[in-house]
């Protein structure tokens, strides 16, 4: 009798853009997500790797779900995943939900203060949600404890 | 000389610590330390080969600085079509500062910091150097 | 401890100076390199070299290369790396006169406070001549063969894991026996779960060391651990090039990345205690998984 193997882990795939603030909070929610609220089931993928590395990240993003989260339009981690490894489960755009938000201050990309921490922990919450989602549908096996 | 600026590009690594010092050194060059005459731009945008981006590194100076020996941030201003002038590993400082080890990706602690304003000091007067060289 | 030399006394290693003009650490590397001639050692002209790399075919086989670059830059380093030539010693003159107290100005004249350090850097890089810390030159051993291996994943981690010819304690560390001799070294899981080299602290020259004695240590971004012997013998070299760039652990763990040279006392009693490649690829691979789910968690 054949088994699906399910994936155990979601891949998560941040566009970490130095330019702009949007992509420091990309990088530090994706952070947050795996050391706090979802470890042992999300595992960061770098995205320079994906063409500087062996293919260590490109064919990891390939056996799980992944889920990238972009600073901007530009969409960098999306497009990465598309191109070096398939379609990606879900996508965040985060300059587009903090507009959402309707956030209009200014952002720093390099002292991120409280109003930074506090979008950063929204971003996470919302890539929990994307993780949780996943699992539910059976799309990664996690072990019940 | 002019317009020009030196683009320091970090290496975008999210998994380590030493590539968070690298981001932060960036900053400080270009924003606190050299504002007239450096940038970043995101490395993300090379690996995508995006046009704009790749023209900026191919016109200008360029100081890579890697959070690991994988040298991201070199390989990929390479591919690029572009050569960057120095190339800098957050280990070599490392290497000189050993009591300076930076605790953790989302905070370096203060040996961290210090390593960062180390680092940040060295690539600002490369700047300097480089934009000399315009 | 380098041997004191008469002028013109030949030895074996050539030098590759940058050329830079337009500072003063440029002007200091030519001077390191026409004092290291008075020495008999042979110079490289790189922009000769660039040109015509075959000029210098004889005198670069003749003896080990030693880079001075004037700054950062680095481009007698770089030029070196695109002819594939093997660097046994660099030295970048802004940071070495940093360490001596001087400041390599922006004026290309060299001047005397750069020049009075001349003969300490001259110094330090004949004192790569030490042969104690080099394979001598008549090891009847030969660590070339190519090695072939075996893989396998942990999420987005690949360890790798030699064929043959390596012997494995439970601390992950390895022996490479070619005859009366065996390299050590640390795993590929070491070398990616500790995280990237920093320094390496070699053990003396002549050591003896018994099965599961320390023979070296290594720090890390994270952490700090030690190289546990496989084998018992006495320390017969270790490799300078890890010293010098211990990141070559984590670029190159079974090959470059050797750490030290045993002259073996009794492999066929140390090696009952060891598990061969097949033995250690299945060992490891329980204990990744299962320390992998205990970092983890899921």
């Amino acid at each position: 009798m054949e088994m699906e193997v399910r994936p155990t882990k979601v891949g998560v795939l941040s566009c970490s853009g130095e330019s702009e603030a949007e992509g420091t909070i990309a990088r530090n929610a994706v952070r947050l997500v795996m050391e706090e609220y979802r470890p042992g089931i999300v595992v960061s993928l770098c995205l320079p790797l994906y063409l500087a590395g062996d293919s260590g990240e490109r064919d990891f993003a390939r056996r799980v779900p992944v889920i990238a989260v972009d600073g901007c339009d530009k969409a960098c981690a999306r497009l990465a995943t598309d191109k070096y490894s398939g379609d990606v489960e879900s996508w965040i755009d985060i300059r587009d939900l903090i507009n959402q938000w309707g956030v209009t201050e200014q952002l720093s990309r390099s002292h991120p203060g409280k109003l930074e921490q506090e979008l950063t922990e929204r971003v996470a919450q919302e890539i929990v949600k994307l993780v949780d989602r996943l699992v539910a549908e059976g799309k990664v096996e996690v072990d019940n404890q | 000389m002019g317009n020009e600026k030196v683009y320091v590009i970090p290496c975008s690594g999210i998994g380590k610590a030493t590539a968070s010092v690298g981001r932060d050194a960036t900053y400080k060059v270009i924003e606190d330390k050299r504002p007239e005459t450096s940038d970043t731009l995101c490395l993300s945008l090379l690996t995508m080969g995006d046009e704009e981006a790749a023209d900026k590194v191919r016109k200008n100076k360029v100081i890579t600085i890697e959070g690991c020996a994988k040298d991201c941030a070199r390989k990929n201003v390479e591919a690029s079509g572009a050569t960057p002038a120095i190339s800098h590993r957050v280990h070599d400082f490392l290497k000189e500062h050993r009591d300076l080890k930076p605790e953790s990706v989302l905070d370096v602690g203060e040996g961290g910091r210090q390593l960062t304003e180390i680092m940040a000091e060295q690539v600002a007067d490369e700047v300097d150097d480089l934009i000399g060289k315009a | 401890m380098a041997d004191s030399r008469s002028a013109k006394e030949p030895v074996e290693i050539v030098v590759l100076p940058c050329s830079g003009l337009d500072k003063e650490a440029g002007s200091a590397s030519r001077e390191i390199a026409l004092l290291l001639s008075e020495h008999g050692v042979p110079v490289v002209c790189p922009v000769l070299y660039e040109r015509s790399p075959k000029r210098y075919e004889k005198e670069l086989g003749s003896g080990r290369l030693v880079v001075i670059d004037g700054c950062k830059t680095g481009c007698a380093s770089k030029l070196a790396a695109d002819r594939g030539l093997k660097i046994a010693k660099r030295l970048t003159v802004t940071e070495a006169a940093k360490k001596l107290g001087v400041k390599a100005g922006k004026d290309p004249h060299l001047g005397e406070a750069l020049r009075n350090q001349v003969p300490a850097l001259v110094e330090q890089l004949l004192a790569i001549e030490t042969p104690e810390t080099s394979a001598p030159a008549n090891a009847q051993v030969s660590f070339s063969d190519p090695v072939t291996y075996r893989e396998f994943g942990v999420d987005k981690f690949v360890f790798r894991v030699p064929d043959s010819g390596y012997f494995f304690n439970e601390n992950d560390c390895w022996a490479r026996v070619e005859g009366t001799r065996a390299r050590v070294g640390v795993s590929d899981y070491v070398q990616q779960s500790a995280s990237d080299m920093i320094f390496f602290e070699p053990p003396k020259i002549s050591a003896e060391v018994s099965i599961f004695d320390e023979v070296g240590s290594l720090e890390t971004t994270k952490t700090a651990l030690d190289i546990i012997c496989p084998v018992s013998g006495k320390v017969v070299a270790v490799n300078q090039e890890v010293v010098e760039a211990p990141e070559l652990i984590n670029e190159d763990p079974y090959e470059r990345g050797w750490a030290v040279e045993i002259e073996l006392t009794d492999f066929e009693d140390d090696r009952e205690l060891l598990m061969d490649p097949p033995t250690y690829f299945d060992y490891l691979k329980q204990k990744a998984e299962k320390e992998h789910k205990e970092l983890y968690g899921g």
